[in-house]
């Protein structure tokens, strides 16, 4: 834990110095006033009692306590201001730290579990997180330096004294965090009945589950199961707040000990006349606000261990794998050129997984041929889209664009050569340019070339303004829908003319009448391109120049449609399963069909 | 004004749950805010007469400091004990049980809504802060929070008191210093509101750009695209912006702040300086000089609390009303017709639309569905099907028109009754993180331990294996069960809508895409299904429709064609052109 802490404030340190350095000042400033003000106070009663208070040094010592007060007082005031401009100051430097650092982690670092996990983390605005953190820290600090100060004051009456007071509070602070740890920790962690009972929750609350549930009166059941987890997330946790209160009785106990303690010795001085009247005022005046002190210094030690989590995390995304800038060039592969696209005995598994996707995958696309890639879910399908675009590199074999080795070209270069419709590709709440121009950002600004592919895509695109706002960010922005995001998103990728256009599940979110009209325009939009479809329908099949079938990680089958129906394989047998539903009336009314 | 009866309104009803829910808790947590509110006066007093009686040993002789010291502990001591026992009362009973009732309230309450509120998106909303407000312990807070207004309320005055005890002045001057703090905070809080309102929204805006640009489908597209750049600038731009307006509020704010400080120090100086003046007079010991000092401070800032939360408490009763209105809500009703076979449903003149919507999403549908016939239903997305499901299955009521079912209007059927001659596979099942029983026998669930027949649906629904051989097994992988495939799931919402051994069923073909052989296993099954049962199976698969008895087509919510394959066939109509189009790419 503390070594969190310890990256925390490098943080700060880095990011926000001049705001950090200014709040620690003046906490610790403010922190002193404490103890001062009751030292002052000290003086003032013993310059009344023995004086009747004629010199003007009683007022210089009622000037002195109203300035600790100022002191004091403007402190938090501006400490709350300065928490913001920490906050922004964070949000601006290390924001763009981080923001960088989303860009050049390795993809592969995005598909693992345990990392989204991690990424999770650093999504929910971390700034916030830290400047708590900070905070935290400052107030453990105050709380310490006004001890300390106490401490100093009890120490001119007697050292006993003072050791009592480090020695009782230290003892109370930690029963009181102690209690407060289990508190927070019963807050914090789910168990396994009350993630039960939110998923119970939900199925009584969602939209689809109501409807089944009304259907099969099983709303009761599901009722019955929530009772019963129900019991038991409440039993656990009035135990655990009796546990808790077993510690703040210790506190308490520890507190009342030490009030003893003190009032005994006081009273003894002042009894033997060892101790003027301020003295004795300034300790007894103590008591309450050092309780308080402590109260909130053990809240604070109970979340600290919980907030610095936070920095835990950003360890683990620094220490991420980052890919590198520099395009490898070492000898290239040597690749014939007539091909846009070389797979060599390609074979693959994902970083951390034995289950080899592709094994051997050989195949070959030339300049301006279309081609299908059908196969089962899970045969490889997508891993082959990754391996091209340059998120991976193939465990063995080579993968060659446009006769180059695909990671040897500089992300520029490849998106001139490459562009992607990929299966979820992004719906993002920008204007309908931004959408399209993402794909070529050098068309930002060109108006006719956005129209004109997006007008290719679907005429009624025509009447569309480009400044448009998608998505329900904005208050003037329009949803569109599945079918209309889909076409947005094969625009953007025609926007970048390139050599090469791969498509992933084109038509998953059309039914079947927008996905047969999908096909038509492909086979007018893609004129001149190399084109790699992928799609488990097998309709896109036709309207390519070949098909390839990828099955356990290699292509089993290879041809064009005649050729494989021919061939009574795997394609043949996934062919019949689609088709059979429209050819029922081909043998009965023929002549209809053909009308 | 409306709003201040609702404040009351809803304050009394919360105090009316906590005390209704644990009433020993409720009673004994106000008891004893009564006396921490007069634990500080008491201190002051205590503190007054210890420093006295030190000032009179001093001077001469006194027998009372170990009474005094006495006091003073004894207090302490009683301070500790009612704080232990608060803390347990209110943290088990205010807020474990009262929020724990609050809960089971707004669930068992959602459940009971009409159907219809799921489309509705301001009763949505309205959940939604409910929920809120049960998940943030909004009600128990309110109660708590209430009663520190006791205690604050209590424990100025008492001090206050017990200064104006020794000198009347005190009174006037302690009050003063604290009105501009009542000032500042009027006129800041409504100049906040309004720019928090503006400010929301680009908050919004650069929380999602931030968002997004974490995610693995964005960064994916945009290092294909290389606008990792662009993207990133655009955070930068908005984040600027929004930082710029929010750091001149600030600044300004602040400004304000430690100009209310200034007032509030000089109350404390004026205070001080008088308590000197009346100490030079020797009007007052200097046990009562030192009281004061320490009392001042105490004071403005328990009217500095007191005010915070004052001012937060109309917003949080605010969220507070949502969650009593929620639970106000009209439910649904239900009539008391019973039968236990469906012969017919008759649809006449059905008009339907969602609330807050424009177009009509039903418009006067008129057909009949007769007993063990197949019918199909098929159209585009958007032209009704779904819809048109709903209102059959009750869940929906038609705004003009009606649906007669055996001859008896619908609205006049039982719900329970009806339900036991229909079941359901929907297009967006649901995949139970339960078990495997519970997963194909929750639609009979008087009949979910009969194992033989479990084992059968599952069969029929090709779902074998070692995974599915043991019932109890858990499913899915929220609950720490087994995961199954996108295809398994949907075999088993079939198995499911098959174990409710109903004369009716409606089906609705999933629309997600699976692979072409599981897709026409599914198929088959469903037209396995429907052999022996009244069908209604919405699609927009046209291929299907040739094995059904009966088909309705649908565009823009009107039934446009009705008839089988043939004669639609024969009709030129969207039938036709969609069946053609469909098929097209299939032909040889």
């Amino acid at each position: 834990m503390f070594s969190y802490i310890l990256t925390g404030m490098r943080v700060l340190w880095k990011h926000a110095r001049s705001i950090w350095i200014a709040r620690v000042l003046s906490a610790m400033l403010a922190a002193l006033m404490a103890p001062l003000s009751l030292y002052l106070l000290q003086l003032a009663v013993d310059e009344i009692i023995r004086d009747q208070g004629r010199s003007a040094w009683l007022w210089i010592l009622l000037i002195c306590i109203i300035l600790c007060q100022m002191v004091s007082v403007f402190s938090g005031t501006l400490a709350g201001y300065w928490n913001g401009c920490l906050k922004r100051r964070l949000e601006r430097n290390w924001g763009r730290e981080l923001l960088e650092g989303f860009g050049k982690i390795h993809y592969a670092a995005y598909e693992d579990a345990h990392v989204q996990d991690i990424l999770s983390k650093m999504r929910k605005t971390p700034w916030r997180g830290l400047a708590s953190l900070g905070d935290t820290v400052i107030q453990i600090g105050t709380v310490v330096v006004m001890l300390i100060g106490d401490m100093l004051l009890f120490a001119q009456v007697s050292w006993v004294l003072s050791v009592l007071l480090a020695v009782f509070m230290l003892c109370a602070g930690f029963f009181q965090m102690r209690s407060m740890k289990v508190m927070n920790d019963m807050f914090a962690n789910r168990t396994a009945d009350e993630r039960e009972m939110e998923y119970y929750e939900e199925l009584l609350s969602e939209k689809q589950s109501v409807l089944e549930l009304k259907v099969f009166s099983a709303l009761d059941y599901i009722r019955t199961l929530w009772h019963k987890s129900n019991e038991r997330v409440l039993q656990s946790r009035v135990h655990t707040t009796f546990s808790a209160l077993k510690y703040n009785i210790y506190s308490s106990v520890v507190i009342v000990i030490w009030i003893l303690l003190l009032l005994w010795g006081l009273a003894d001085r002042a009894g033997a006349g060892t101790i003027t009247l301020g003295e004795f005022t300034a300790l007894v005046g103590s008591i309450g606000t050092l309780l308080g002190a402590l109260e909130r210094a053990s809240y604070l030690c109970s979340v600290i261990a919980r907030r610095s989590l936070l920095m835990r995390y950003y360890e683990e995304f620094q220490a991420l794998p980052r890919s590198e800038e520099e395009p490898d060039d070492r000898l290239d592969a040597v690749g014939d050129d007539g091909m846009m696209v070389e797979f060599q005995h390609v074979s693959f598994h994902y970083p951390g997984s034995e289950k080899e996707i592709l094994k051997d995958c050989s195949f070959r696309i030339r300049k301006g041929e279309k081609v299908a890639l059908v196969g089962e879910n899970g045969a490889g399908k997508s891993t082959i889209v990754k391996l091209l675009c340059g998120l991976y590199a193939p465990v063995c074999g080579e993968v060659l664009l446009a006769g180059k080795r695909a990671d040897s070209y500089t992300p520029e270069e490849r998106r001139q050569i490459l562009s992607v419709v990929f299966q979820d590709f992004g719906r993002y709440q920008m204007q309908l340019r931004e959408n399209v121009a993402i794909g070529n950002l050098s068309q930002l600004q060109n108006d006719a070339a956005i129209r004109r592919v997006l007008t290719a895509v679907d005429p009624d695109f025509e009447s569309w303004k480009l400044d448009q706002n998608l998505g329900k960010l904005e208050r003037d922005g329009v949803d569109l829908s599945g079918g209309e995001w889909q076409k947005v998103a094969i625009a953007r990728a025609l926007v970048s003319n390139s050599q090469i256009i791969l498509l992933d599940e084109p038509t998953a979110s059309l039914d079947p009448m927008a996905e047969s009209e999908m096909y038509h325009t492909f086979v007018t939009v893609l004129q001149q391109q190399s084109c790699l479809m992928i799609s488990h329908r097998l309709a896109s099949a036709r309207m390519t120049d070949r098909i390839m079938l990828i099955q356990d990680g290699r292509i089993a089958e290879e041809g064009t449609h005649d050729q494989l129906l021919a061939r009574q394989g795997a394609y043949a047998a996934m062919w019949e399963a689609q088709s059979q539903w429209y050819q029922e009336e081909v043998h009965g009314d023929e002549n209809i069909i053909m009308g | 004004m409306v709003m201040k009866t609702s404040l009351w309104g809803n304050l009394k009803k919360v105090y009316a749950m906590v005390l209704s829910t644990s009433p020993g808790a409720g009673t004994i947590s106000l008891i004893y805010h009564w006396i921490e509110g007069m634990f500080p006066a008491f201190i002051t007093w205590s503190t007054i007469q210890l420093i006295d009686e030190v000032e009179k040993m001093m001077t001469g002789v006194s027998h009372h400091l170990w009474f005094w010291c006495a006091c003073m502990l004894g207090g302490y001591i009683v301070k500790e004990l009612g704080v232990n026992l608060y803390s347990l009362f209110v943290n088990a009973s205010v807020y474990e049980k009262v929020m724990n009732v609050a809960r089971l309230r707004l669930y068992e309450k959602s459940a009971r809504l009409p159907y219809i509120t799921f489309e509705d998106s301001q009763m949505m909303d309205k959940r939604q802060r409910a929920r809120e407000c049960v998940d943030r312990e909004k009600i128990s807070q309110i109660f708590v929070n209430t009663s520190q207004f006791l205690i604050n309320i209590i424990s100025i005055l008492s001090m206050i008191g017990i200064l104006a005890s020794y000198n009347i002045l005190f009174l006037p001057i302690s009050l003063a210093s604290v009105v501009p703090y009542l000032i500042v905070r009027l006129v800041r809080g409504k100049e906040f509101d309004q720019i928090r309102k503006k400010q929301v929204s680009r908050e919004w805006n650069k929380e999602y750009m931030w968002k997004t640009l974490s995610e693995k489908e964005t960064q994916r597209e945009l290092r294909v695209y290389h606008a990792q750049s662009y993207m990133q600038g655009k955070w930068q731009k908005i984040m600027e912006e929004v930082q710029e307006e929010i750091q001149t509020y600030q600044r300004r704010e602040t400004w304000q702040l430690l100009g209310c400080d200034g007032l509030n120090l000089l109350g404390y100086g004026i205070s001080m300086g008088m308590a000197v003046w009346l100490i030079l007079q020797g009007e007052i010991s200097a046990g009562t000089f030192s009281a004061c000092a320490m009392a001042f401070l105490n004071v403005q800032n328990q009217v500095k609390n007191f005010l915070t939360d004052l001012g937060s408490l109309p917003g949080d009763i605010y969220v507070v009303s949502d969650y009593f209105d929620y639970l106000a809500l009209p439910e649904e009703t239900d009539g008391m017709y019973e039968s236990s076979k469906l012969g017919e449903i008759c649809l006449e003149k059905v008009c339907f639309s969602y609330p807050q919507a424009e177009k009509r999403a039903l418009d006067d549908i008129s057909f009949q569905i007769r007993r063990g016939e197949k019918i199909a239903i098929v159209g585009e997305n958007g032209s009704g099907k779904t819809t048109l499901a709903k209102l059959l299955l009750k869940l929906y009521t038609p705004q003009t028109g009606v649906i007669t079912v055996n001859g008896r209007d619908l609205e006049t059927w039982n719900r329970e009754s009806y339900y036991r001659n229909f079941s359901v596979v929907q297009q967006q099942f649901v995949p139970y993180q339960l078990s495997v029983r519970e997963n194909v026998g929750i639609s009979d669930v008087p009949h979910m331990d009969e194992n033989p027949r479990i084992q059968a649906c599952l069969a029929q629904c090709e779902l074998e294996g070692p995974l599915f051989c043991e019932l109890d097994q858990r499913l899915g992988k929220r609950l720490d069960g087994q995961e199954l495939s996108y295809g398994q799931w949907q075999k088993i919402a079939i198995a499911r809508g098959i174990f409710k051994n109903s004369e009716w069923i409606l089906l609705d073909e999933p629309t997600s895409a699976l692979d072409p052989m599981t897709e026409a296993e599914i198929l088959y099954q469903f037209l396995d299904i429907v052999q022996d049962k009244t069908a209604i199976i919405v699609t927009h698969r046209i291929g299907l429709c040739t094995r059904m008895d009966r088909i309705l087509v649908m565009q823009n919510g009107r039934i446009i064609q009705d008839g089988n394959h043939q004669t639609l066939m024969e009709q030129e109509g969207a039938y036709r052109t969609m069946f053609l189009k469909q098929g097209e790419w299939y032909r040889k």
